[in-house]
């Protein structure tokens, strides 16, 4: 007789056989898509296969062989559903894949997808399946299946999916995946937590400078012993550096779009928590970034980005100026640099230039569900026309 | 918003599973993990750095290296063999619960 | 045959339709703005091609009985839906097709964002080509107008017809006004629309006048 688990172990199966059939129907533009989905049902077919032949197993083999392989196959799909043409906000992903080619310009390829969730204030990246590349090689080893391409989950709120000022949040997101995969500030953390207790020492000043940022950390001044893992202030700092990390990640594109949305959202911005410095800190140290002010944190974060890949963090976004939108036109956009730039200038529209905006509309619209549309579909209509543009001309026969 | 979901649960998880594949005498496992070990051994012994070891492999070398040090500084990474698995094993195990709790 | 009165009524406000200098000249200038214009040969000798965008509302039935383009709340015993009900909402990257079935309404937008100057209006119509193929548009766009072109598509062939999103699909002539009427006089119900937007009918004011004299013709106020 079988066991229960392996019975379960069949339950799961047969969900994700159904799961897979619907996703059948799913139509995608990126073909890249298309082909992941098929070897999630080419891995499917090999792990029923193997399961047939091994009604015997135990519950720790289940999870070890199969279970997680199985939600793999489950976590692929809740993003791949949600990212047909109908239902990405391709505009914003583009952008976003601009972003993300600055930094991986080696090694596997890709693929940002979207998973719309009702929670309002949902944006997150989902590091599930990009946290590593071991999964895919042990598919690669077990079953001889080998994925084209690796997916960078993204959720963002079903209700703003076109809403292309909050949408500024997600290169913040898109920062958390770039971290992760070259683990900036978990290397940083280790070596600032050092210079801290006095085991790596550094000048006393630069020691005060980063105790400014992280106050909880001056009880280790000095103590010479290592912070080990286990020490949730371990955590706190690499969480903390981890957020400071992606704020200026994504000021390099947005410039400080996020800045007073995020000041309205946190609501407290003097106080730190466990996974988050206080908002003062965090919109300080963009606005020194952007003005090229000597901030330490960036000084640090810069030398450690480029200890690991030889890059560094700099202003990748160029000023789309605003005459366009107020003649009620979509700006033509004339490089990558600027196509970041336009969120900027749809922000600095809304935050400071509303009543002259309403002024092209002859002050006909009062509600500011109409002013936000205007924005929205300006920003739309010039990112969708410099990637039109861009693919007619690659297209184009040469002559 | 803001939030990166943790991810070290899913990456032990997979490293755990591996090991007692290994332990259990599939050889295929033994590949994806021989990398993991050394640049463990190669962290423990000063060769490399937090800024140089393996990025993807991150989380877990930090942790077994800050875990058993001195193991991981003399284990000789061309013989590894079942009772090095093992040990590993153990490390992770009951290091795991501590972290995690 | 003699003039109609709205022929004549045109004749006394349009001066002309803009030729292929014109237009390239009001372009240049800065009075006329299509973005993008992929191709400068869009521009004729008597007018513009525009290609198909790349989202469409496609009509659907679901379980409303019909669609309200009045105000009269009897006849839908005051639960008036959305017009947005009735259609479906779908998008295409340029260069993919999409199928227009028979008898079927489909709105859709140009690829080009427009500006037309305030003394100009423009009037589109069906590219010769896929007339042929028995598909209809009856559109004009208003002197001032801002936004993608709404296309309004019925496929009255008894084929389905395949598209190609950012074929050159409808020729637009612009006609010159003698005085100048700013789009933004009064309030419009679409401003700067990128995408398909369904009917706003309802909105019009005439609708609610027309509502309260049919409540007092039946003693229902």
């Amino acid at each position: 007789m079988v066991s229960p688990f392996y019975n379960i172990l069949k339950l799961h199966l047969a969900q994700a056989e159904f799961a897979l059939e619907k996703a059948k129907n799913n139509t995608y533009s990126d073909k890249r898509k298309e082909e992941y989905q098929d070897k999630l049902s080419l891995l499917f077919c090999e792990i029923k296969k193997s399961v047939a032949n091994d009604d015997t197993i135990s519950e720790a083999e289940i999870y070890d062989q199969y279970k997680r392989h199985i939600d793999f196959i489950f976590k692929s799909l809740e993003f791949l559903d949600s990212s047909t043409l109908n239902q990405i906000p391709y505009e914003i992903v583009e952008c976003l894949d601009y972003a993300m080619k600055d930094w991986l310009t080696s090694g596997n390829e890709y693929v940002i997808v979207t998973s719309l969730i009702n929670n309002v204030g949902g944006f997150s990246f989902d590091p599930t399946l990009a946290y590593s590349e071991t999964i895919y090689n042990e598919i690669k080893t077990k079953y001889s299946i080998e994925f084209n391409c690796r997916l960078v989950q993204i959720n963002l709120p079903r209700a703003l999916v076109r809403d292309y000022l909050s949408s500024v949040v997600l290169y913040h997101e898109l920062g958390h995946f770039i971290d992760m995969k070259f683990k900036f500030t978990e290397s940083l953390t280790r070596e600032i937590l050092d210079n801290v207790t006095g085991i790596n020492t550094i000048d006393t000043v630069e020691v005060d400078r980063l105790l400014y940022y992280f106050p909880y950390l001056t009880q280790f001044r000095g103590i010479n012993t290592q912070l080990s893992t286990t020490n949730q202030y371990f955590w706190a700092t690499a969480n903390h550096l981890g957020e400071f990390f992606c704020d200026l990640f994504a000021s390099q594109y947005i410039s400080d779009s996020s800045n007073f949305y995020l000041q309205y959202l946190t609501e407290d911005n003097r106080n730190y928590t466990g996974s988050h410095p206080s908002t003062n800190f965090r919109v300080n140290v963009v606005n020194d970034f952007l003005n090229k002010i000597d901030n330490i944190l960036v000084n640090r974060i810069n030398k450690a980005i480029a200890s690991i890949n030889g890059m560094a963090l700099e202003i990748r976004s160029e000023e789309v100026l605003m005459d366009d939108f107020f003649n009620l036109l979509p700006a033509n956009v004339a490089n990558l640099k600027q196509l970041h730039g336009l969120f900027n200038t749809g922000w600095k529209i809304w935050l400071n230039e509303q009543s002259r905006l309403s002024k092209s509309l002859n002050d006909q619209y009062t509600a500011p569900v109409r002013l936000h549309n205007v924005i929205n579909n300006l920003i739309e209509k010039s990112i969708a026309n410099f990637i039109t543009q861009l693919r007619w001309e690659k297209a184009k026969p040469k002559e | 918003m803001y939030h990166s979901h943790s991810y070290q649960d899913e990456a032990f998880g997979v490293f755990v599973s591996f090991l007692r594949n290994v332990i259990n005498g599939d050889q295929k496992y033994a590949e994806l993990i021989l990398p993991i070990i050394t640049d463990a051994h190669e962290l423990a012994t000063g060769e490399k750095t937090y800024f140089t070891i393996n990025r993807d492999n991150y989380t877990i070398i930090t942790f077994l290296v800050e875990s058993s040090k001195d193991y991981f500084q003399t284990l000789n990474t061309g013989n590894i063999i079942k009772s090095d698995y093992q040990r590993i094993l153990e490390v992770v195990s009951s290091q795991r619960e501590l972290v995690f709790a | 045959m003699g003039e109609s009165k709205t022929e004549r009524i045109e004749h006394s406000l349009v001066n002309s339709c803009l030729s292929k200098s014109e237009i390239n000249d009001f372009i240049s200038e800065g009075k006329l703005h299509i973005r993008p214009l992929l191709e400068s040969s869009q521009v004729g000798e008597i007018g513009i091609d525009f290609r198909l965008g790349t989202d469409f509302l496609v009509s659907i039935q679901g379980r409303e009985a019909f669609i309200n383009a009045s105000k009269n709340e009897w006849i839908d015993r005051g639960n008036q839906r959305d017009i947005y009900q009735f259609f479906q909402t779908t998008r295409r990257q340029i260069g993919e097709t999409f199928i227009l079935h028979p008898h079927q309404t489909v709105l859709a937008v140009s690829l080009e964002y427009i500006k037309l100057p305030e003394n100009c209006f423009m009037k589109l119509y069906m590219r010769s080509s896929y007339s042929r193929l028995g598909i209809t548009i009856s559109t004009i766009a208003q002197p001032g107008y801002c936004g993608c072109l709404s296309l309004e598509l019925t496929n009255n062939n008894n084929n389905p017809i395949n598209l190609t999103v950012g074929a050159r699909l409808v020729q637009g002539i612009i006609y010159r006004l003698n005085s100048s009427a700013p789009y933004f006089s009064s309030p419009r119900k679409y401003v700067c629309q990128v995408r398909p937007e369904p009917s706003a009918i309802t909105a019009d004011s005439d609708l609610n006048i027309l509502n309260e004299m049919w409540k007092e013709n039946n003693n229902r106020k």
